[in-house]
C-alpha cells in the first residue's frame, strides 16, 4: 500500500486527536516499518489494519467508519495533488468510469508496484452507475468514502447503495443514484 | 517526562521516514540516470534513422525529379487541390508556358485549361474534356490533341490515389507530331502502292496461319462476288478451293512458312458457283519480328488467257489430228491410187506386144507418158508428205560413198547412150574410207539432181564430182571423224536466170510455165531434195546462168570410219553381176497366182530361167538347195513374210547368202523399202510394176538381152466371144495372143475353190476377211474379161471395208453369186475351145 495512505491517514488522527493519539496507536501496533512512513514509499497492507483496528478500540469509533472517512479526505487530497486526472472531468460518473480505463493506468505507470482494487463499472442510465468493488483487501469502506466525496466534489446529490456479494466483503456491489 | 519521549520517538520516526525517503530518492535517482541513458542511446539511434531516411528520401526525390525533368513528354502533377506539385521543362516548352518548372510549384490550376485553350483547333472541346476527365477520375491514355499550328499531341491522365484517397492526379502530354507524320507517310505509301495493284487488275487477299481470310481488297471481292463482310474470318481454302487444288495449296502453305514465295495457277469457285482460273502469287507476312504471321495472295484473273490457251490447244490438237489423217489418207491412197495405175502402166505394156498398129503405137506411146508423168507425180507427193512428217529418220549406215556415186552415174551413162551427152566424173582420191551416213538418202538426192540434170540437158556434158571440203572453210572447230563433202552435179543444160534460184527449191514451183509444157514434172524434185539435204544437216545451193548450164552444190556431213573400202564392199558396182548368160537363174517367191502368172510370161518372153516359190517358207527351202543369181521376193505373203524369208536366207541359206535380192513391194511408203534394205534386200520394185521397169532392176543385176517377142497368132476373136465376157477387154489386156488367154483362164479355173473360203467369211458376217479376199478375187475377174463382176468384187470389197449395212453387203454378195456360175461356165466353155484349137 503506498506510502502516501499512511502519511495522510497519520496527519488526519494527528490533526483529530493529537500526536498522543498516533504515538499510541503505533506502540500498539506491531509494525515492520516501526511506524515511519513517507508517502513515496510502499508498505504492507496489515499495518493499516492494525492502525485503524487500534484507532477504533482507542477511539471507539467503528473501523467501518473510520475507513468511509479516511476515504472522504482522501479524495480531497488526490482532487489538490492530482489535478491531471480531473482535467476535462465534468461529473462524478465521468470520474468514475474514468477509473478503470485511464487513472489505474496511469497510476501503474507511475507505480508499477501499486496493489489497486478492480471495478466492474456499467452505465446503467444517465443517473445511474454500477460499480461491483473486487479486492482482497476488503476495503469497501473506503471505497464507499472515496464515492460520496466525488459526489460532493462535483456539487451532486446522490444515493448510494451497497450490497455484499459475497459475505467477507471482497466482493461488493454499489448502485450510485443521482437525484 | 513521558511528553519528552513521546516526541524522541516523534523525532525519531520523521527522522526513519527522512531516511527512507532519501534512500528513495537516492534509488529513484539512479533508476532515473540509467532511464536517461537509455532514452539518449535510443534518441542517438533514432537520428540515425532519421538520417539515413531522410537521404534516401532526398535522392529519390532527386532521382524522380530528374526523370521527370527530362522525360521527353510533358508532365504536370497535380495535388487534390488542384495545386501544382510538379512539372517539367517539357510541360511549359509544350504549352509556350513563360516560367520554369520550379516556379510553377504551387501555382492553382483550376483556370489552366482555360488559358491554353487558344493553342487548340477546338478549344471549347479541349476545355469541356479535362473537365470530363477531372469528374471521372479514370486513367486515360494516348488521347489525341491536335493543336492551331499542326502539332499533334497525346495525352494521358492518371489520378493518383492512396488506399482510395484521391491526392491527384498526373497529365502527360507528348509531342507525336512527327511519329504521326511518318505513320501517315508509311500508310499513305502503303494505300498508294495497294492502290497501284488494285489497279493492275490484282485482286488481294489476306490470310492468317489457319487460311482464315483476315483482309479481302475489293478486287479480289469482285473477283470472286463476295463483299469483304461474307469474307473476313472464313477459311479461304474451304470456300474457294476446289477438292484438287487443296494439296497443292497445302504445299504451298508449307513453302510460305519458311518465308519463301511462290508463284501458281488454281481454279477458284465463285458466289455464285462459276470458277475462274487465278495466278497466284503468295508471299508470306511478317510481324514486327520477323515471325511469318500470315500470307497474302495476289491473285490475277486468267481465265481468258486459260481458255484462249486451251482453245489453242484444241486447235493444235484439231491440226494435228487433221495432219494425221492426211497422212493416213496419202498413205493409204498411195496404194488406191496406184493399184489401178498400175494396172493401166502394166496393160499399157502388154499393149506394146500385141502387134499394134503404127497408130495404136502412137496412142499407146501417149498413155505411158502419160502414166508416167502421173506415177512420177504421186511418187514425190508421198515422199514430200514423209518428210514432211518426220517419219523420215535419217539412218547412220556404213557404207562407201565412193561406190554409190560411181554406181549412180554408170546407170545415168547407160540411160544417155541415145543422147549426145557425155557424162564425167571426178571423185577426190582422199575419200577412200568407208563412211557412216544415210545412203538411201544419199543415193536419192543424187539420183533427183541427176534426173533433172539429165532431163534439161539435150546435148553437151554432164558432170558429177565428189570433193572433201577442208575444215577451215566451214568456219568449223575441226573434228576427228567428222569431214564434209561437196556433191557438184553440173550440166551445160538451159540454166536458170539468177533472180530465180530460190524459188526453184519450193515446192510446185517452176521456173516457169513454159519449162513446164517443156519438160513436164511436178515441181516437187527440188524441194524434196532440199528437205533430204536438210534433213542431214546439209546445206543445198545453184550456180547458174540462164543458158550457161546449172551446177547444184550439196555439202553433207558424213563420219570417217577409218576402214578403208574394199572390193567386197562395193556391192552395187554392176561388174560383179554381170554373169555368163547361160547361168542365169532366177527364184520369184510370190504368193499371188495371178503376179505368179505375170511375171512368168514376162520373164519367159525375155528368155530368163526361173523358179517359183509360192510362199515365204517354200522360197527359202529353194534357196536352201538351189543357187541363184537374183531373187524377186514379194513382201506381204502367209506364213513368212518377204523380210522374214531374206533374213533367214542372208543367214541360213549358204548357197544364196549374197544373191541380190529385190523387194516386191505393195506399198509406197519409204518405210517399207527402208525395212527391205534392213532385213538384207539389195532394191526395190513398186507393185504393179511395168515390164521394163522389171527388166530395168533385173538387168542392172545381170546383163540380158531381150529376145523378140515371138511372132502371135491373129486374133480369133469369135473363140473368144459370149454374153458373160467382155471380149473388148481382152484383146485390149491380151492383144490376139490367144495362148497367154487360154493359161490365165486355164488359173482361173484352178482358183474356183478360193470362192468357197470367201463364201464362208460372207455366211460369217466376218466384213475384214471378206473385204480382203474380194480385194484378192477381184483382178482375177478382170483378167478373164468380167468386168461387171469385177466391179461388183470391187463394191463389196469397199461396203465390207466401210462395215457398211450387212443388208446392203448381202445384196452385193447375192449379186455376184447369181453372175458366177455363168461367168465360170462362160469361162470353162472358152478355156475348152481354146484348147481344142
Amino acid at each position: 500500500m503506498k506510502g502516501i495512505v499512511f502519511t495522510e491517514f497519520l496527519d488526519l488522527i494527528e490533526q483529530k486527536f493529537g500526536y498522543e493519539m498516533v504515538d499510541g496507536i503505533i506502540s500498539d501496533s506491531h509494525l515492520a516499518s516501526g511506524g515511519s512512513y513517507t508517502s513515496v514509499g510502499t508498505y504492507a497492507h496489515s499495518e493499516m489494519v492494525q492502525l485503524v483496528t487500534h484507532l477504533s478500540e482507542r477511539s471507539g469509533v467503528p473501523a467501518a467508519d473510520l475507513l468511509k472517512l479516511y476515504g472522504k479526505h482522501l479524495f480531497g487530497i488526490f482532487a489538490q495533488d492530482y489535478g491531471i486526472f480531473f482535467k476535462d472531468i465534468n461529473s462524478s460518473f465521468d470520474l468514475l468510469n474514468n477509473i478503470e480505463r485511464y487513472i489505474h493506468i496511469e497510476v501503474k505507470k507511475l507505480y508499477p508496484d501499486a496493489e489497486l482494487p478492480h471495478f466492474k463499472i456499467t452505465q446503467l442510465s444517465d443517473h445511474e452507475l454500477e460499480m461491483i468493488y473486487i479486492s482482497a483487501r476488503k476495503m469497501a469502506d473506503f471505497a464507499e468514502g472515496l464515492m460520496e466525496a466525488c459526489l460532493i466534489y462535483f456539487g451532486e446529490e446522490g444515493h448510494i447503495h451497497r450490497e455484499n456479494l459475497k459475505p467477507d466483503g471482497s466482493e461488493v456491489r454499489f448502485l450510485i443514484t443521482k437525484k | 517526562m513521558l511528553e519528552a519521549e513521546m516526541l524522541l520517538r516523534k523525532i525519531e520516526r520523521e527522522r526513519q521516514s527522512r531516511k527512507q525517503a532519501e534512500s528513495l530518492l537516492e534509488q529513484k535517482a539512479l533508476e532515473l540516470y540509467e532511464v536517461n541513458h537509455q532514452l539518449r542511446t535510443l534518441n542517438e539511434s533514432l537520428e540515425q534513422k532519421v538520417e539515413e531516411r531522410t537521404f534516401a528520401v532526398q535522392a529519390s526525390q532527386t532521382r524522380l525529379s530528374a526523370l521527370i525533368a527530362n522525360l521527353h513528354a510533358g508532365v504536370l502533377v497535380e495535388d487534390e487541390h488542384r495545386k501544382i506539385a510538379l512539372t517539367n521543362q517539357m510541360f511549359c516548352a509544350l504549352f509556350k508556358i513563360p516560367a520554369t518548372p520550379e516556379v510553377l510549384i504551387g501555382v492553382d490550376c483550376s483556370q489552366s485549361a482555360e488559358q491554353s485553350k487558344h493553342l487548340f483547333e477546338q478549344p471549347e472541346y479541349f476545355v469541356d474534356r479535362i473537365a470530363t476527365i477531372l469528374d471521372a477520375r479514370i486513367t486515360v491514355i494516348d488521347e489525341e490533341c491536335r493543336m492551331l499550328d499542326g502539332r499533334i499531341l497525346e495525352r494521358d491522365y492518371i489520378p493518383i490515389m492512396l488506399d482510395d484517397q484521391y491526392l491527384g492526379h498526373l497529365w502527360q502530354y507528348r509531342d507525336v507530331t512527327e511519329e504521326r507524320k511518318t505513320r501517315d507517310a508509311l500508310r499513305r505509301s502503303e494505300e498508294k502502292y495497294r492502290g497501284i495493284i488494285e489497279n493492275m487488275e490484282l485482286g488481294l487477299l489476306e490470310v492468317d496461319l489457319h487460311e482464315r481470310i483476315t483482309r479481302a481488297y475489293p478486287r479480289f471481292c469482285e473477283m470472286v462476288g463476295y463483299s469483304q463482310e461474307e469474307l473476313l474470318g472464313k477459311n479461304a481454302v474451304e470456300v474457294f478451293l476446289p477438292p484438287e487444288f487443296v494439296a497443292l495449296m497445302e504445299k504451298q502453305g508449307q513453302t510460305r512458312a519458311t518465308g519463301q514465295s511462290g508463284v501458281y495457277e488454281v481454279l477458284l469457285r465463285q458466289k455464285n458457283g462459276e470458277y475462274i482460273w487465278a495466278l497466284i502469287s503468295g508471299t508470306p507476312i511478317f510481324d514486327l519480328d520477323g515471325q511469318v504471321i500470315g500470307s497474302m495472295g495476289i491473285h490475277y484473273d486468267i481465265t481468258y488467257q486459260k481458255n484462249l490457251q486451251r482453245d489453242l490447244e484444241d486447235a493444235r490438237r484439231r491440226a494435228e489430228e487433221a495432219q494425221e489423217a492426211e497422212k493416213q489418207f496419202l498413205a493409204n491412197i498411195s496404194h488406191e491410187i496406184r493399184t489401178p495405175l498400175n494396172g493401166i502402166i502394166g496393160m499399157s505394156n502388154l499393149l506394146y506386144d500385141t502387134q499394134p498398129t503404127e497408130e495404136q503405137r502412137e496412142y499407146l506411146a501417149i498413155l505411158k507418158n502419160s502414166t508416167e508423168i502421173l506415177r512420177v507425180l504421186i511418187t514425190d507427193v508421198l515422199d514430200l508428205s514423209k518428210v514432211r512428217s518426220g517419219k523420215l529418220e535419217v539412218q547412220q549406215n556404213e557404207f562407201d560413198l565412193v561406190g554409190l556415186v560411181g554406181t549412180i552415174v554408170k546407170s545415168l551413162q547407160l540411160r544417155l547412150e541415145e543422147k549426145p551427152v557425155v557424162v564425167e566424173t571426178q571423185i577426190d582420191p582422199r575419200l577412200q574410207n568407208i563412211v557412216i551416213g544415210d545412203d538411201l538418202l544419199v543415193n536419192q538426192i543424187l539420183f533427183n539432181l541427176i534426173g533433172n540434170a539429165e532431163k534439161f540437158t539435150e546435148k553437151g556434158r554432164i558432170k558429177v564430182s565428189l570433193q572433201l571440203v577442208e575444215a577451215t572453210e566451214l568456219f568449223l572447230a575441226p573434228e576427228p571423224d567428222i569431214f564434209v563433202a561437196e556433191l557438184r552435179v553440173a550440166d551445160s543444160g538451159i540454166g536458170i536466170s539468177p533472180e530465180k534460184h530460190d524459188i526453184i527449191f519450193h515446192t510446185f514451183r517452176q521456173v516457169d510455165g513454159d519449162i513446164k509444157r517443156r519438160f513436164g514434172g511436178t515441181g516437187l524434185g527440188l524441194a524434196i531434195t532440199q528437205q533430204l539435204v536438210e534433213l542431214q544437216g546439209g546445206t543445198i545451193r545453184v550456180e547458174s546462168q540462164l543458158g550457161k548450164g546449172s551446177t547444184f552444190i550439196v555439202r553433207l556431213p558424213f563420219r570417217d570410219t577409218g576402214k578403208p573400202i574394199t572390193q567386197e564392199e562395193a556391192i552395187f558396182t554392176q561388174s560383179q553381176y554381170i554373169l555368163n548368160p547361160t547361168g542365169k537363174n532366177l527364184l520369184v517367191v510370190e504368193d499371188n497366182a495371178m503376179n505368179r502368172k505375170y511375171i512368168g510370161v514376162l520373164l519367159r518372153k525375155w528368155g530368163i530361167e526361173y523358179q517359183f516359190a509360192v510362199n515365204g517358207r517354200e522360197g527359202f527351202e529353194v534357196a536352201c538347195t538351189t543357187p541363184f543369181t537374183l531373187i524377186l521376193m514379194d513382201i506381204q505373203m502367209p506364213e513368212m513374210d518377204g523380210y522374214e524369208t531374206t533374213m533367214a536366207i542372208r543367214e541360213r541359206a549358204p548357197l544364196n547368202q549374197n544373191t541380190p535380192i529385190i523387194a516386191l513391194t505393195a506399198s509406197a511408203l519409204l518405210s517399207q523399202k527402208d525395212r527391205a534394205f534392213t532385213s538384207g534386200m539389195n532394191d526395190y520394185l513398186s507393185k504393179p510394176f511395168t515390164p521394163n521397169q522389171l527388166f530395168q532392176k533385173i538387168q542392172a543385176f545381170f546383163q540380158v538381152e531381150a529376145s523378140e517377142a515371138a511372132p502371135t497368132e491373129a486374133a480369133a476373136k469369135n473363140v473368144l466371144s459370149h454374153p458373160r465376157i467382155d471380149a473388148a477387154a481382152l484383146d485390149a489386156l491380151y492383144g490376139g495372143d490367144l495362148d497367154y488367154v487360154q493359161e490365165m483362164f486355164g488359173v482361173f479355173l484352178e482358183l474356183s475353190p478360193d470362192f468357197q473360203e470367201w463364201r464362208g467369211s460372207a455366211a460369217r458376217q466376218d466384213w475384214v476377211e471378206l473385204a480382203r479376199l474380194s480385194h484378192k478375187l477381184k483382178p482375177t475377174f478382170g483378167m478373164v474379161g468380167a468386168s461387171d463382176l469385177e466391179q461388183w468384187m470391187q463394191d463389196l470389197e469397199t461396203a465390207a471395208k466401210k462395215e457398211a449395212d450387212p443388208a446392203y453387203i448381202q445384196a452385193i454378195f447375192e449379186k455376184i453369186e447369181t453372175l458366177l456360175p455363168a461367168t465360170v461356165e462362160a469361162v470353162k466353155q472358152i478355156f475348152d475351145k481354146l484348147k481344142n484349137r
